[in-house]
């Protein structure tokens, strides 16, 4: 089974991204390393070469358990890590996005949970795909927002400010693009737009959050220590939405249970 | 001082919030139904286009027109959600809840319509204030008018009756016979698909999951379950959903205009910080 050269999959790639990282933080020169983007570019096409093999192997979008999704989580956050790197320049946070990727990678190694070919009729739809791909990455863009939210908190800085705002942008834009996906898609296959579910209301939640952001980010036109803790706030609250909702005691009524 | 008099003002609005939801709990949803629904809506806008309009200088502008009271307000839905998704908060229809979104709506439409009477308006701002507007106002003003009945089809009889959430029976204008219903299975035995083959007043009828059937412009007929038989067995019968709905083009035509919205978000960007700012948006 293809799940199971995962570990040589990761393994290569990681070592691509660690590669990566460390041209990133050596070059002092010049506005970016070409080194550091052709090596986590390299890498990133092994972990989506894995990703097709287990597309074909499956015979269905490897988007329906919770490791699953942690697949794409990995890839989109190393994609987001590279673009801001490649547009923004900061030396570190190829390093931080490797980091944060492979904590996701080593919990697949270590808890690879069930991958079969079974997809379930409700998920038999056009909306399967764009609404969970759209919602990894926007996952993953708002993760490197909160990283560099955590870098301006650390530092007290605000200088982080312009790049976290169009982070949160693009963040935000896919966030609310997976929701409106998923009424769409709710209404196809259930009836309702929006039904006030428990991983429904969760999303509200950290919708509502990053559109705070946005606002008091228009009034006061300044990074302060309260928008900074907003983007840690509404990184846990989508660490909720994603997987924290299935631990709560009503995660049993939710009709988000495919995994 | 202003600040003050603002927060002061929604101190005011959410106190009374809590005293309804702690006096009666419950929203009376159904005293809402079309056209109270309608009525209101159209009364509200109409108020807030003259306010908007004719007082721009007056408190109620300056109210919902502060850039804080967008803040408080999101920050309320936030805590709303919140309380709801740690399972001690108020229902989506306590009278909280409502008294919350009708705030938010109430933003939303008043930060629209200045932003319209802007020489230059901006399509990224329109696209998703409005369709934001739209989606929430389809969701909350139509709930009073949606309703769902489940019916039971067997094979061997024609049925019309259904029954909503809370036992109730209507009879319906249209009636359902099983005609035969097919289930395919993965090798492990779960089942791949399902489809229902009904007859309805005469008609052929196909259902499935994904696949709802489109009774009227208001109806659409759902397949919901059925007899979990054991591979190579034939269903008894099957359970459909009939979703009445007649709002749903509000809500899709906002949400539509939101995703337009949220891809020019994505391409554009927001100019937040204040050095790039030449005007503020809201």
């Amino acid at each position: 089974m293809m799940w199971d050269y995962f570990t040589g999959f990761a393994a290569v790639a990681a070592l691509c991204w660690a590669a990566g990282a460390f041209m990133a933080m050596r070059e002092k020169r010049s506005d970016f390393s070409r080194a550091a983007i052709v090596l986590t570019s390299a890498g990133m096409v092994v972990f989506s070469a894995f990703i097709a093999g287990l597309w074909i192997s499956l015979g269905r979008p490897p988007l329906r358990t919770m490791g699953e999704t942690r697949l794409w989580y990995s890839f989109f956050m190393m994609i987001s890590g590279l673009l801001t790197y490649r547009w923004w320049h900061y030396r570190w946070v190829l390093l931080v996005s490797v980091v944060m990727t492979m904590v996701f990678v080593v919990i697949n190694i270590l808890k690879p949970e069930i991958h079969d070919q079974t997809l379930m009729p409700a998920l038999q739809s056009f909306w399967f795909v764009p609404h969970v791909t759209v919602y990894m990455f926007s996952y993953a863009v708002l993760g490197c927002a909160f990283l560099l939210g955590i870098a301006g908190w650390i530092q007290h800085t605000d200088r982080y400010s312009v790049t976290t705002d169009r982070l949160v942008c693009i963040g935000l834009a896919f966030l609310t693009l997976g929701m409106l996906s998923g009424a769409l898609w709710a209404k196809q296959a259930w009836g309702n737009f929006w039904t006030w579910d428990p991983k429904e209301v969760w999303a509200a939640v950290t919708w509502s959050v990053y559109v705070l952001y946005i606002h008091m980010r228009l009034c006061s036109g300044r990074s302060t220590t309260l928008t900074q803790a907003l983007l840690v706030l509404g990184f846990v609250c989508m660490q909720m939405c994603w997987y924290g909702v299935n631990y709560l005691p009503w995660a049993g009524e939710s009709m988000h249970l495919y995994s | 001082m202003k600040s003050r008099r603002i927060y002061l003002q929604w101190a005011v609005y959410f106190g009374a919030a809590l005293v309804c939801q702690l006096l009666f709990h419950d929203f009376p949803r159904d005293f809402f139904a079309f056209p109270v629904n309608a009525a209101c809506v159209l009364l509200c806008c109409v108020v807030l286009w003259i306010v908007c309009r004719e007082k721009p200088q007056s408190w109620f502008s300056e109210l919902l027109s502060a850039p804080q009271s967008t803040c408080l307000v999101v920050f309320a839905f936030f805590l709303s959600c919140l309380a709801l998704g740690l399972g001690f908060g108020p229902q989506a229809d306590s009278w909280w809840f409502v008294m919350v979104l009708a705030a938010l709506l109430a933003v939303l439409l008043y930060t629209v319509f200045r932003g319209v009477s802007r020489r230059r308006v901006r399509i990224r701002f329109l696209l998703i204030h409005v369709g934001l507007f739209v989606a929430l106002l389809g969701g909350f003003a139509g709930s009073a008018d949606t309703q769902q009945w489940r019916v039971m089809v067997p094979r061997d009889v024609s049925v019309n009756e259904a029954f909503d959430a809370e036992g109730g029976k209507k009879t319906l204008s249209w009636s359902f016979l099983l005609e035969s219903f097919m289930i395919e299975y993965h090798e492990d035995g779960v089942p791949r698909d399902f489809e229902a083959v009904l007859d309805m007043d005469g008609k052929q009828v196909r259902v499935k999951v994904n696949h709802p059937y489109r009774l009227s412009a208001a109806d659409e007929l759902y397949l919901v379950d059925y007899e979990h038989v054991t591979a190579g067995e034939q269903a008894g019968y099957c359970i459909l959903e009939i979703v009445h709905q007649p709002w749903k083009y509000l809500q899709w035509a906002g949400i539509w205009m939101l995703v337009a919205g949220s891809v020019l978000l994505f391409i554009q960007g927001i100019p937040l910080a204040a050095k790039d700012r030449k005007e503020p948006e809201k």
